[in-house]
């Protein structure tokens, strides 16, 4: 436990940035974190961007929640 | 850098999945209790979620060591002055554990394990050699709603805690015994766990409005 989730930034705009979120497009606030890039992979808390990650490390946690 | 904040970041951490996974367990443990092997600790603490929320909680108060006990501190037990809400259109983060695992895990974690995720404070009912048995407070869910049920006996490994006598009062997480607590500090993570579960189901319920 006490893991969050990972999502795909497909596009930023100012402080959102929508994501592909287990399989769906959801819109998250980017606020918390700066210059996220489209492509990279991020953890998502209640629709906040808290932390970037890489791609090998969205994979295991994905894995794990079966995602 | 702030030692007592990174050893209590090690006893919540050392037992989590990402932690177990990679066979960090007895090094962060070590660490908790002796200080061993600090800067290898600290470099597997900071690839956690955890220091994500500890990174948060530091900026909102102008605090530059995301370790500082006091960050640690307010990020697992909750704190009324450091821990802030920061809203947009239509959600609320909280960068509050008990609340954190609630909203993150709720759609594809058992309750029982978000129950075990979530930190715990109780009253000591029964101390044995190798475990403490205590009323534990678990949560359940209810026409869409997280509550609190009627405490049960339970039993936790002694984690962290040597010295503890019944009646004294301790905080857990994940089943093991982190440390002991004023009743007053119990009751004020208790009312915090209550007004996140709150928080977490107005949300919901307004989400299901819409």
């Amino acid at each position: 436990m006490c893991l969050s989730i990972p999502a795909k930034i497909l596009k930023v705009i100012d402080k959102k940035a929508i994501v592909d979120f287990q399989g769906k497009k959801e819109q998250v606030d980017t606020q918390l974190i700066d210059n996220i890039k489209v492509g990279e992979y991020a953890l998502i808390s209640n629709g906040f961007i808290i932390k970037k990650i890489d791609f090998k490390e969205a994979k295991e946690i994905l894995n794990i929640i079966g995602g | 850098m702030s030692l007592e904040g990174e050893k209590l970041a090690a006893r919540f951490s050392h037992n989590c999945w990402k932690i177990r996974m990679r066979g960090h367990c007895d090094l962060l443990k070590d660490f908790a209790r002796k200080g061993a092997k600090r800067d290898e600790s600290v470099h597997v603490l900071k690839a956690l979620d955890s220091f994500a929320y500890y990174k948060i909680i530091a900026s909102q108060n102008n605090i530059s060591d995301p370790f500082d006990l006091r960050v640690v501190k307010a990020y697992w037990f909750g704190d009324d002055d450091l821990v802030r809400k920061i809203e947009n259109n239509d959600q609320v983060f909280l960068p509050f554990h008990n609340y954190t695992i609630i909203l993150d895990h709720i759609h594809h974690s058992a309750l029982e394990e978000i129950d075990r995720c979530k930190v715990s404070v109780a009253k000591v009912w029964e101390v044995k050699e190798s475990c403490i048995n205590v009323r534990h407070t678990a949560i359940n869910q209810k026409e869409n709603k997280i509550i609190f049920v009627e405490p049960r006996l339970d039993s936790i490994n002694r984690g962290f805690v040597d010295d503890i006598i019944k009646r004294e009062w301790i905080a857990y997480h994940e089943g093991e015994a982190i440390q002991k607590i004023e009743k007053e500090e119990a009751i004020k993570l208790v009312n915090r766990t209550k007004d996140a579960i709150k928080l977490f189901n107005e949300q919901t319920a307004s989400k299901s409005r819409e």
